[in-house]
């Protein structure tokens, strides 16, 4: 759906490039997330993505149509939303629905529907002015959706939203995933996009340090240890074991029978630790 | 179409919801009944008590006024674009089939229309002058070329609407040159000829006189106008990236 190879960009006035060799595809159906710091180079690579930048150097094609070419009909396939709700704050939540959607020539999908699948359906003829963050947000997300996109970009989608509505937006894109559709979103949030996404790639300075699944880099970046926590003579103990052959390991199998167990976790790494073991700084 | 009626739906009501444009909205309009009805009361009133005949100036005062609901027009359509840029509308626009080009054609045609119809109704709806007909449509667009220098100046170089306002000033600057042209009749007033209002009083002028020099002045009027609005819609759009 997505190829990208030997993509350089860099900003007009600018001596340094904000990406460097990036080399990347994204399959059809498939949920992908830049993760990375600020200015890393995540947004830029969304905007090549969109259309928006098109003086880079390298190979950029999606649905087989070199990006720096492209022409309007390519946002009859698209759903974007941007970090920052970017919306009318004079019109209603409608109106606002009801203008963009006229921009499609193609199928477009019912302002009223989509306003109850993110749980606006009361405030549908609420002026904008007077809509929380979360709830532009919410808004800002669902307009992606307008014209039935085959591919969505989505720049943060869970930035500032409640945990009910964040697992609310979690559930509608793992259900557009179900659909068929592709998603390519950046985001900051570990826990999204362990739960999102099918891979990660890790941008930092403009290059990618680290592309794979989550579930394969967890595993690949922690231990192969099991810890379990016990009570004892009311203390609290902790205890590692090696995974291999765990079932035969004679202390494990005591430690179960004969203990009050707490707790009992693996010790995979979290996407947070790999990003900071890979590229030495914090998510910022 | 669809897309037509969407933006002009969308500018209609974003007019109707902000107080500083359904004023400014009300100027054409007053422009209107000040030619129509005050002109002629005061034409009749300098004759009788001052002696003044008015009726001379007719042409250089539908002139000029004919450019003001232009100015407001492009004015209107500048502000509505620092609007939409402000709330960063513009940006999802231009990942809309739409683009930021459609949406930049649109709003600038909308107020070079709007302006061109206005000019029927200064010129022949108050029965001050009249201008040949086969000069007319041509002189309209000249004058409804003034409506995108307008709107592009704001959105070129306002960074908001509250600039937008204090910018406005200084574009109503340029509505000195009729002024030179008509009371300055000298080669000197050629100075203002990078004004482009300078051009739409020339071929006022000439057009009321019937000369054929009216086409040289349209092409040259043409020429100033388009040289100016290329190079703020190049500003304008490298502001945008």
């Amino acid at each position: 759906m997505i190829e990208v190879e030997k993509l350089h960009f860099t900003y007009p006035g600018n001596s340094e490039p904000t990406l460097k060799d990036i080399n990347f595809t994204i399959a059809e159906g498939e949920i992908f997330g830049f993760l990375g710091p600020n200015g890393a180079g995540k947004s830029t690579a969304q905007k090549i993505l969109i259309g928006i930048l098109k003086k880079y150097s390298g190979r950029v094609q999606v649905m087989n149509h070199e990006m720096r070419d492209l022409n309007s009909s390519y946002y009859e396939s698209i759903g974007v939303a941007f970090e920052f709700p970017n919306l009318y704050s004079k019109f209603t939540a409608l109106e606002n629905l009801d203008f963009f959607r006229k921009l499609y020539s193609g199928e477009t999908e019912k302002p009223e529907e989509l306003l109850a699948m993110v749980g606006l359906e009361k405030d549908g003829n609420t002026r904008i002015a007077e809509y929380s963050k979360g709830m532009k947000m919410r808004l800002n997300f669902c307009r992606s959706l307008l014209n039935k996109p085959d591919i969505l970009f989505l720049d943060e989608p869970t930035s500032g939203l409640d945990p009910v509505n964040l697992r609310r937006i979690i559930e509608i894109i793992t259900n557009l995933k179900d659909a068929g559709k592709t998603v390519c979103l950046t985001t900051h949030d570990m826990h999204v996009a362990d739960t999102l996404c099918d891979r990660v790639a890790f941008l930092v300075d403009g290059e990618i340090a680290l592309i794979d699944s989550p579930r394969q880099l967890k595993l690949h970046n922690g231990k192969q240890r099991v810890r379990v926590e016990f009570r004892e003579n009311e203390s609290l103990n902790t205890r590692e074991f090696r995974l291999d052959n765990l079932g035969k390991d004679a202390e494990f199998i005591r430690i179960l029978n004969e203990k009050n167990i707490e707790t009992i976790h693996t010790q995979e790494a979290s996407l947070e630790d790999i990003f900071i073991k890979t590229t030495g700084r914090r998510l910022l | 179409m669809r897309k037509v009626l969407a933006l002009s739906l969308s500018d209609a009501k974003n007019i109707s919801r902000d107080t500083i444009l359904i004023l400014i909205l009300f100027g054409p309009v007053a422009i209107f009944f000040l030619l129509r009805y005050l002109i002629p009361v005061a034409t009749d009133y300098l004759q009788a008590e001052m002696a003044f005949d008015l009726t001379e100036h007719y042409l250089y005062i539908v002139c000029f006024m004919s450019l003001i609901p232009t100015q407001l027009f492009g004015f209107i359509f500048g502000l509505l674009i620092l609007e939409e840029r402000d709330e960063e509308i513009i940006a999802f626009i231009a990942v809309t089939p739409l683009q930021k080009t459609g949406y930049l054609t649109y709003k600038l045609l909308a107020s070079t229309l709007m302006s061109f119809a206005f000019f029927f109704i200064v010129v022949y709806g108050t029965g001050l002058t009249t201008i040949p007909l086969k000069y007319a449509s041509i002189l309209a667009l000249l004058v409804a070329f003034e409506a995108p220098i307008g709107s592009l100046f704001l959105a070129a170089y306002a960074e908001n609407k509250v600039e937008g306002m204090a910018y406005s000033k200084i574009l109503g600057l340029m509505y000195i040159a009729p002024v030179i042209v008509f009371f300055f009749d000298t080669n000197w007033h050629y100075f203002a000829a990078f004004l482009p209002p300078f051009w739409v009083a020339k071929a006022f002028i000439a057009a009321k006189a019937d000369a054929q020099i009216f086409w040289i002045y349209i092409v040259l009027g043409t020429l100033v106008h388009a040289g100016i609005i290329l190079f703020l819609l190049r500003k304008f759009l490298n502001n945008q990236r």
